[in-house]
């Protein structure tokens, strides 16, 4: 018979935890050391399950705030209704001509010799939820595999007034856009007057936004020493890059550091972005799509390469 | 009463994407620490282990953020809370408050630190510290009543087991 020493089952009972605590740490460096696609791949997993969860909060979310505005008074719906009337006219208008003008653009490049400029294809989309995270402000819009076949990562996701950012992940429901003003998201960019071309970058990110001076902002950097830039002068795309298609709105300077020994050293020297838009607020956004335009769908005209 | 937690921090995770700006602090709730504290306090330091490494995975799953990083903050906090077990009374409300506020301050900073090295730049603007304060006071509040409904859930869960109860 065995006989049990005074301490034993204590003795036991430390090496078993001790055990349990090893394997622990050990899931937690596994964890940290896992290559990126397998990561990637468990982000994927992780939302793919959680998927029909999102949904219900978002729906719920939708239709709460539909009720909210159903409580409007009438008088403000009818005048909403006027102006939205008012300001579709508009913009039919304005679509008109602007067909007309990428028409004649197209006739004129054809007769140039130039290459067929490519058309892209908007998705629309709207935002889902943020990043769960504290510091990362990375957010998911309410498309993915599932909707268009053709979605995936690395396209420019915009609004009517400039650019926002990137596709990240594509899940089956959902996809992650990588904000502009992340670091990881980087675009070939130039000043509107100078023509002057650099890379844009984005600043550290806390919660919503960047933060410097309260703002979200980006870096432009790699623009010449010489070069000639001011507070409020627009940045566009380039086209170069392959990523996004030329002459979407970026941002404009908001501040322009002065050159030192410090920051703006070598060849070149950088300037701070303003987004066009506030990522804070964001809601309706669209995926620009590599595709040939269909009847239906919107379309912009982008500068094909010579 | 583990699994409870767990599923409960994998469904707080879900609704903390969702979750809108509080406008007195001006930042997003963080509420997963007071998940963690919870544990530390009223668990076994091996569960209490187990249910830290479970919360921060599931949190890295879904953040853009390097997987196991919110692990190993979780994991730090709930050392840190075990640490102080001589100091404080495990079920005395204003320890509990103040072991929370300690717990997820200390949370997020090496949050934001590991954030930095990811990002690779060391920038502690003044509106972080407000961002963690404020995280930290909101959690301290809603450690209340959210150590209320475990504690009940632990009481239906262990019938025969009085918990360390928050109202002696």
């Amino acid at each position: 018979m065995l006989r049990s020493f005074p301490g034993e089952e204590k003795a036991l009972n430390l090496a078993r935890n001790i055990i349990i605590g090893v394997a622990l740490l050990a899931v937690v460096v596994v964890a940290c050391i896992l290559p990126s696609p397998l990561e990637t791949a468990l982000h994927k997993a992780a939302y793919n399950v959680v998927s029909p969860l999102m949904e219900l909060i978002d729906r719920s979310s939708v239709v709460w705030h539909r009720f909210q505005q159903g409580l409007g008074t009438l008088e403000e719906l009818d005048k909403e209704t006027s102006d939205l009337r008012a300001q579709n006219a508009a913009l039919t208008t304005e679509n008109t001509v602007l067909k007309d003008m990428a028409a004649e653009n197209s006739r004129l490049r054809e007769m140039l010799g130039f290459k067929k400029a490519s058309q892209y294809r908007l998705l629309a989309a709207r935002l889902v939820s943020r990043d769960p995270g504290n510091w990362w402000s990375n957010i998911q819009i309410n498309r993915g595999y599932a909707d268009d076949e053709l979605l995936r990562s690395d396209l420019p996701v915009i609004t009517a007034r400039g650019v926002v950012g990137k596709t990240g992940a594509v899940k089956r429901d959902v996809t992650e856009v990588i904000l502009m003003t992340n670091q990881n998201c980087k675009i070939s960019a130039k000043i509107e007057s100078s023509n002057e071309q650099g890379i844009l970058v984005g600043v550290e990110l806390v919660g919503d936004g960047n933060l410097d001076n309260g703002k979200s902002r980006c870096r432009l950097t790699y623009i010449s020493r010489v070069a000639q830039v001011a507070i409020g002068e627009r940045v566009f795309t380039s086209g170069l890059g392959g990523v996004f298609p030329a002459g979407l709105l970026l941002g404009t300077i908001s501040e322009v550091p002065p050159l030192s020994p410090q920051i703006n050293f070598g060849l070149y020297r950088e300037v701070y972005v303003e987004p066009v838009e506030n990522l804070s607020q964001l809601n309706e956004m669209f995926v620009v799509m590599e595709a040939p335009v269909t009847e239906s769908s919107p379309s912009v005209p982008a500068s094909g390469k010579n | 009463m583990v699994q409870f937690l767990l599923i409960f921090g994998l469904l707080l995770v879900v609704f903390q994407m969702f979750m809108p700006e509080v406008g007195l602090i001006h930042t997003r709730p963080f509420l997963l620490p007071i998940l963690v504290a919870y544990s530390a306090l009223r668990f076994t330091p091996v569960r209490a282990l187990g249910v830290a490494v479970g919360l921060g995975l599931f949190l890295d799953l879904f953040s853009a953020g390097r997987l196991g990083v919110s692990a190993l903050c979780c994991i730090l906090m709930t050392l840190f809370i075990l640490s102080q077990m001589g100091d404080f009374k495990f079920d005395y409300i204003p320890h509990v408050m103040f072991l929370t506020l300690l717990g997820t301050f200390l949370y997020l900073t090496i949050d934001y630190l590991f954030f930095c090295i990811q990002v690779q730049t060391w920038r502690w603007y003044p509106k972080i510290w407000e961002e963690i304060l404020g995280k930290s006071l909101l959690d301290t509040v809603l450690c209340v009543p959210f150590f209320w409904l475990f504690d009940v859930v632990n009481k239906a869960f262990l019938p025969g087991k009085e918990p360390r109860s928050l109202m002696r």
